[in-house]
């Protein structure tokens, strides 16, 4: 068989030295090509390993599930299931900002912070001034993005629109999270840092805003989704929703989480 | 002590037909053939374009089948053999030379012979073949540095060079200008007595039908006549 093909593969010699130049120019395409390719994998390895390791260092969730209503002390039993190694309840709800000189509406979602420290799951890293006082209501983070879309600063006072009460809050810090790298508003494609940011408030207040009413006690606003007493039925909130849990979110679908809060 | 019995016919072909379409759309390339050829023999087809000349050269060389009757090579018949004895029957027994010669550019005269010896049985050495037309002086050439009558003796020698027992040409002269197509028939003609290659040759050129043993005259799809000539000639003394 060697023999039979000796002539052909002369051939076939022949006729690539007479492409030599078509040769070298799709060769010198496909260099480029294998070049682009493993330029572009060795950066998507390297982003990849620069993202996990930051969600590692700033704690960020394997998983995050949004609830209605549901009791604290489940926090408790959620987190002693085998294989949790941390978990936070907090509460979380979209309300509007009254921004000085801007005519179009401005949303946030406001996040609680735990009362007595720093979150421990999606930690926040704090790019200027401190965290909130849980001695002084009104004190909140606002998210980086935000902040300077819209020229804020420590120490900038806000309207907040809740229930359509207005509120004054105080921008005591900028912070930024691994859950919020892109922060998306409900129903946008894409991030608008100038209409839509993250802040960050102490618990009772961010209770205040989702339960729609002022709490008679500040122990039961740490509580969200407490039934109030005297109000709704078992298994409904006081607005009619179905208690329990909505969805789950595993961590590659994070910036979609905010979608559903 | 008794007369050799006359060998047995190369082809012997019964009631050959060779049909395209079917039904009112049907057109007849052969319409019926019987022939034989007997070993040895030079045969000129001659007939005008789409007589079947070359349908019949065609199916001997087992290149088509017929439609009807049988086409008989030794004991193989062409009509219903596989496709596999088909190949082996055109890989051991066949040479071909067409119009256009189908050199390969890329390789000598010597190389495009030697394409063909490295995968036939018995062949004879590629400088044999070559001497055998008259190009051994020419056997580093490639095709672009030969002449159009050089390139159809390479190929020639290209067709001769496995031993074959037939010898298909099919014009080989057609696009040739006169001198150099006698050069060549002078090469068929050496072949043909020097190796007793069976040689059937077509051509639309009725003076060189003088060179062969008998002439088969071709029209419409069936043959129109046989004639054997007294004295085949040579191809030096024609004109056309």
């Amino acid at each position: 068989m060697s023999w039979q093909l000796k002539k052909l593969d002369r051939k076939l010699l022949r006729d690539l030295m007479r492409m030599k130049m078509q040769l070298a120019a799709v060769g010198g395409v496909l260099a480029c090509g294998i070049v682009l390719w493993v330029m572009a994998n060795g950066m998507y390895d390297s982003l990849q390993q620069a993202r996990d390791t930051y969600y590692e260092d700033q704690h960020m969730a394997e998983m995050a599930a949004g609830v209605v209503r549901a009791p604290l002390a489940l926090a408790t039993r959620l987190a002693a299931v085998p294989g949790v190694r941390e978990l936070e309840a907090r509460v979380a709800g979209v309300g509007l900002l009254d921004l000085a000189g801007r005519d179009e509406p401005v949303s946030a979602l406001m996040v609680s912070l735990p009362p007595d420290r720093a979150p421990r799951v999606n930690r926040i890293v704090m790019r200027a001034g401190r965290l909130p006082d849980p001695t002084r209501p009104g004190e909140v983070l606002v998210n980086e993005a935000f902040a300077e879309a819209n020229g804020i600063a420590v120490g900038t006072s806000l309207g907040a629109i809740i229930y359509g009460k207005r509120r004054e809050v105080r921008v005591v810090g900028i912070a930024s999270s691994p859950e919020f790298v892109f922060a998306v508003a409900p129903g946008a494609m894409l991030p608008e840092p100038e209409r839509f940011g993250i802040v960050w408030m102490d618990r009772e207040s961010c209770a205040r805003l989702r339960s729609g009413r002022r709490l008679q006690r500040s122990g039961d606003a740490a509580r969200p989704g407490r039934e109030l007493p005297g109000r709704g039925r078992a298994g409904r909130s006081p607005a009619g929703t179905p208690r329990g849990t909505r969805r789950l979110w595993p961590r590659p679908d994070a910036v979609g989480a905010v979608h559903g809060r | 002590m008794p007369p050799d019995p006359k060998p047995p016919p190369v082809y012997r072909l019964e009631g050959v037909q060779k049909r395209y379409g079917s039904g009112d759309a049907a057109v007849f390339a052969l319409r019926g053939v019987d022939f034989t050829v007997e070993p040895g023999e030079l045969i000129v087809l001659l007939g005008p374009s789409g007589s079947g000349k070359s349908t019949l050269l065609n199916i001997l060389g087992g290149l088509d089948r017929p439609t009807e009757g049988h086409a008989w090579f030794n004991d193989i018949d062409l009509a219903s053999a596989t496709d596999a004895r088909i190949t082996q029957f055109r890989r051991d027994n066949v040479g071909f030379v067409f119009q256009f010669y189908n050199l390969i550019a890329s390789l000598t005269a010597r190389e495009n012979v030697e394409l063909v010896t490295e995968v036939a049985h018995d062949p004879m050495p590629a400088a044999d073949a070559l001497a055998l037309v008259g190009l051994e002086s020419r056997a580093d050439h490639f095709p672009s540095q030969l002449s159009g009558g050089e390139q159809q003796r390479v190929a020639i020698a290209r067709a001769i060079a496995k031993r074959p027992h037939v010898l298909l040409c099919d014009e080989p002269t057609g696009a040739l200008d006169v001198a150099t197509g006698i050069r060549v028939l002078e090469a068929l003609v050496r072949v043909n007595r020097e190796l007793a290659t069976t040689t059937l040759l077509i051509t639309h050129n009725a003076d060189i039908a003088q060179i062969g043993d008998r002439v088969v005259r071709f029209a419409d799809g069936m043959i129109r006549g046989i004639e054997r000539n007294a004295t085949r000639r040579d191809p030096k003394d024609l004109h056309w």
